[in-house]
């Protein structure tokens, strides 16, 4: 059984189709990253998957539960980043990890993972400092140790290192990576090629809501017919034409 | 047909059967003479004026994005587009609200409706274009020939709202002290000197008026007088609206220039930009929502507008000494302003494992416990004032709506995000609630109703209650 399942999962907007049909899986130790050109509908698969859109068709289990179904119990399997992280306005960065502690019901040792990930995120000297004061990167930083603070068996992440500075970035895809090694799955909505590039064990290609391709880098490229060390940039292209 | 379409209709058709059965009600419920009188019809009229001319008083105009006014669009053009939207909203606004109520009393009065009432339909609009074009003018300094009448009525207005409140306080001070005062004063209304005072007033007032004592010259000859103002107005607006958008571009300048300074936020916020300390938080699972509100209250100062709201209430409780439906529309401002001020949840908070039903119910607690606490402090208010004591089903009735009154109100900020009167599609539920709030309050005064009251309420809570958590499901 996959980490996370969706099958054939739809979202309307008005007459317009954000998402149609798709079906895709994410394993457990596994980083998919979503490319796809504004509008693919990216985002809105995310939303999907973590539950605060309700799809119009499909299904999405999540370590086996269903998240339409069993929405509760999916939820504490899942870590979400969304597109635009807006911390709550009167609470500080410590107080965030501790909301989300209490929603999990951690137990008492959350207060060690917690400081551990504000060391990692180099959050130290905004850990007293309210949501309403943090610039851009630093809000991104607080949603993500706030997603990662459960250790979610899968973590949903939409355009995650946009707002970071560049060693900020670094330290996040380090992390990234070792979440991977300890299995989690990890499922990233980007328009950073370079990102995916570096990452992703499989890509998965939108276009108008639709899956155009799928498959590791490598795969992709054969599947276009440019060598193996043409630039992900000219894969994308060719697939959107075609 | 999509399910908030099919919540919308419902929705819609229940708001307006509500509003538009309140008057009548009242009206046949009371002492079957009771606007029969003169008195009385002058009294109601002008209440319903004040009602009726809501767009003079609150009419506003959304500022223009600096992305619009780079496009290559003349800017009177822009101008009026937004003219046009802001005028729109609060004349539905103000139809919704005023004329199905009227339109109902006047058919249960057998007055002399339809002329009456589409002189009605077009002084609530006059009022609507006069309150842009005036605000207009405001904006860009009144800088045109006529700008100093446009001034002068807009000053009026206010004037005239200030002194509505002054006399309401210098009433109710009478009335503490034991005072007994008539309503004959009202009759100075309709002297010339009174018409002259409240000129802005008389055209809604006196198209009220008509819908039950019938069109005469009076009325017909001020709304046209309203109409050619209007039209001046309008036309002086109109004159000024390059400077208007020109005006507002200097604004979004400012605020361009104050952000690359990094001073925008400390201009527009009270910003605390040092670090404070954290706190230890309470809760588990979904009640720890109840932490995020209490934090939220207080770093917010929120607390420091509990005792004003409750002086306010209680006031209103001291204004009506023997009804309970003023106090109660008194709860309804503050907690909509409570409301307002905690922020929607975002994105990650939805995704965490809390159940969207539990959630909206949570964090609606503290709005319903904040109204059964400001319906205990006006049942005994009123208790002690009232020489006939409140009834035991009443004060039990009153307060359990106050609760659902609480619980509503909050259902629906939460469902419109705080961003209501910005969407026209949700004017219906803002007249719903509106209706909600004087249809059950109503049936709660009348001593044999307080059953039918109090089950309205509940049932009204129900589906609000229905709809934010449909909302929450919905939107991101």
């Amino acid at each position: 059984m996959a980490l996370l399942e969706v099958s054939g999962l739809s979202k309307r907007f008005g007459q317009i189709w954000a998402v149609r049909d798709l079906s895709f899986e994410v394993e457990r130790g596994e980083i998919v990253v979503l490319l796809g050109p504004n509008g693919a509908g990216k985002t809105t698969t995310l939303r999907c998957i973590a539950g605060v859109l309700l799809p119009d068709k499909g299904s999405i289990r999540i370590n086996g539960t269903s998240i339409l179904h069993d929405p509760v119990t999916a939820k504490r399997h899942l870590g979400y980043l969304p597109e635009f992280p807006q911390p709550m306005p009167y609470l500080t960065v410590w107080e965030h990890l501790e909301l989300v502690a209490r929603i999990h019901a951690m137990p008492d040792n959350w207060r060690q993972r917690a400081n551990e990930l504000i060391r990692r995120l180099n959050l130290t000297e905004w850990r007293d400092s309210l949501g309403k004061t943090l610039p851009k990167g630093i809000r991104e930083k607080t949603i993500l140790a706030c997603a990662m603070l459960p250790e979610p068996p899968l973590l949903l992440l939409d355009e995650p290192i946009v707002a970071i500075d560049p060693i900020g970035q670094q330290v996040v895809k380090g992390m990234l990576r070792e979440w991977r090694e300890r299995g989690h799955g990890i499922l990233i909505s980007t328009h950073i090629l370079a990102f995916a590039e570096e990452l992703a064990d499989r890509i998965i290609m939108l276009d108008r809501g639709r899956k155009i391709a799928e498959g590791t880098p490598a795969d992709l490229r054969e599947k276009v017919h440019v060598g193996a060390s043409a630039p992900l940039e000219q894969v994308f292209a060719k697939l959107l034409e075609q | 047909m999509r399910l908030w379409q099919r919540w919308q209709t419902l929705l819609f058709l229940v708001a307006f059967a509500f509003m538009g059965l309140l008057v009548p009600i009242l009206v046949w419920v009371s002492p079957k003479d009771s606007l029969a009188s003169l008195l009385i019809r002058q009294v109601f009229s002008l209440m319903l004026a004040f009602y009726a001319s809501l767009p003079l008083f609150a009419v506003f105009l959304p500022a223009l994005p600096e992305w619009k006014l780079a496009q290559p669009i003349h800017a009177r053009t822009i101008t009026v587009f937004f003219w046009a939207s802001g005028i729109a909203d609060m004349l539905c606004l103000s139809l919704l609200i005023t004329l199905p109520a009227i339109i109902s009393a006047s058919i249960v009065l057998k007055g002399r409706a339809l002329a009456a009432m589409m002189m009605l339909v077009v002084v609530v609009a006059l009022n609507a274009v006069l309150g842009a074009a005036s605000v207009s003018l405001e904006m860009t300094g009144w800088r045109t020939r006529l700008a100093l009448i446009g001034r002068l009525w807009r000053i009026w207005i206010w004037a005239i709202l200030i002194g509505a409140g002054v006399s309401i306080l210098l009433f109710s001070i009478l009335s503490v002290a034991g005072i007994r005062f008539g309503w004959e004063f009202v009759r100075w209304v309709e002297t010339p000197v009174g018409m002259a005072i409240l000129l802005p007033l008389m055209p809604a007032y006196h198209a009220i008026k008509a819908a039950f004592d019938g069109v005469i010259a009076v009325p017909v000859l001020l709304t046209l007088f309203l109409a050619g103002f209007a039209a001046v107005m309008v036309w002086q607006a109109l004159e000024v609206a390059a400077p208007f958008c020109e005006a507002t571009f200097l604004r979004s300048e400012r605020q361009q220039r104050l952000t690359k300074m990094g001073a925008w936020d400390a201009v527009t916020q009270e910003f605390v930009a040092k670090p404070i300390k954290s706190e230890s938080g309470f809760g588990l699972k979904a009640t720890s929502l109840f932490w995020l509100y209490w934090l939220n209250w207080k770093r917010n100062s929120l607390w420091a507008g509990e005792l004003p709201a409750l002086f306010i209430i209680l006031f209103s409780a001291f204004v009506v000494e023997k009804g309970l439906p003023f106090p109660s529309l008194a709860i309804v401002l503050p907690l909509l302003f409570y409301r307002v001020f905690f922020p929607h949840p975002p994105e990650w908070l939805k995704s965490q494992p809390i159940s969207a039903g539990e959630a909206v119910l949570i964090l609606a607690l503290p709005s319903a416990l904040r109204a059964s606490g400001w319906s205990l402090a006006i049942l005994f208010t009123l208790a002690l004032l009232s020489p006939k004591g409140i009834g035991i089903a009443n004060f039990f009735a009153f307060f359990l709506a106050m609760i659902a009154l609480g619980f509503g109100i909050d259902f629906v900020v939460q469902a419109l995000r705080a961003s209501w009167w910005t969407k026209f599609q949700d004017l219906p539920w803002l007249a719903f609630v509106i209706a909600i709030v004087l249809g059950n309050l109503m049936f709660l005064t009348l001593t044999d109703h307080w059953l039918l009251g109090l089950l309205l309420s509940w049932a009204a809570c129900i589906v609000l209650y229905l709809w934010a958590k449909e909302r929450w499901l919905k939107e991101p």
